[in-house]
């Protein structure tokens, strides 16, 4: 019962790539669906909830998050000359990339 | 074991769709599904630039990216209550990214698109109606 109403077996109403225009919903079918629980998981309310448009808006964000810290560490690693991006890299990008968002 | 986990809780594979009984908690599967959509998006930047990241960095910005989502869960929370909603809007998202210029214009344009598509939509569904009232007068 619990397990139900956590997750649900009603398919989530999703709009069409073609009605929204959005690359992300192309690429990531359930990625609204995975953000949506990732974040209301957070919220210290249970009554609050987030709107649908909202929800594609932190989807798109939180993919820019990734690709920022993705490319500045490959940035890093290329002025370093080296062919594998490490965690030393990924280290001396993390504090601006945390400030900037 | 986190990425073997995330093999096969991927993004595609819907993370409602595994029965209970694999035992792990709601926030550990949806960190095995952040993993798995950051290792993608790492592979697809590495290629670009032919060089490869290490699976270390990949839990790294997983890591990070789940703890950002906290940041900005709480962010976006406490904005929706002091509008005195309790559903977070996208002008809650708006305030979540005004940190960084570019970032925030990018998200302003993002909402107004939607929004556009919102506009778009209910005129089509309003102009049906109405053509389909004039039909209907036409047989009156």
């Amino acid at each position: 019962m619990f397990f139900q109403r956590q997750f649900g077996t009603r398919k989530p109403r999703r709009r069409t790539h073609a009605s929204t225009g959005c690359k992300i919903r192309a690429c990531y079918p359930y990625l609204q669906d995975t953000v949506s629980k990732l974040l209301a998981s957070f919220f210290k309310e249970d009554k609050t909830r987030l709107g649908g448009d909202a929800t594609l808006l932190m989807a798109d964000m939180l993919k820019i998050f990734v690709q920022e810290a993705a490319v500045r560490s490959l940035k890093q690693a290329e002025s370093e000359d080296c062919d594998q991006v490490d965690i030393e890299h990924f280290e001396k990008i993390l504090p601006q990339l945390l400030l900037d968002f | 074991s986190l990425y073997l986990r995330a093999c096969y809780i991927n993004v595609e594979c819907d993370v409602a769709v595994l029965p209970p009984h694999h035992a792990m908690a709601l926030l550990e599967r949806l960190k095995a599904a952040v993993h798995y959509t950051v290792g993608r998006i790492c592979q697809k930047m590495g290629e670009d630039q032919r060089r490869r990241f290490s699976r270390q960095v990949v839990a790294a910005i997983a890591e990070t990216t789940f703890r950002q989502c906290d940041i900005f869960a709480k962010d976006l929370e406490a904005f929706a209550r002091h509008a005195k909603r309790s559903t977070v809007s996208t002008e809650d998202v708006k305030l979540a990214a005004r940190r960084s210029t570019a970032l925030s214009i990018y998200i302003q344009n993002k909402s107004e698109e939607l929004n556009q598509e919102q506009r778009d939509l209910k005129k089509k569904s309003t102009g049906k109606r109405k053509s389909r009232d004039t039909e209907e007068e036409n047989k009156e």
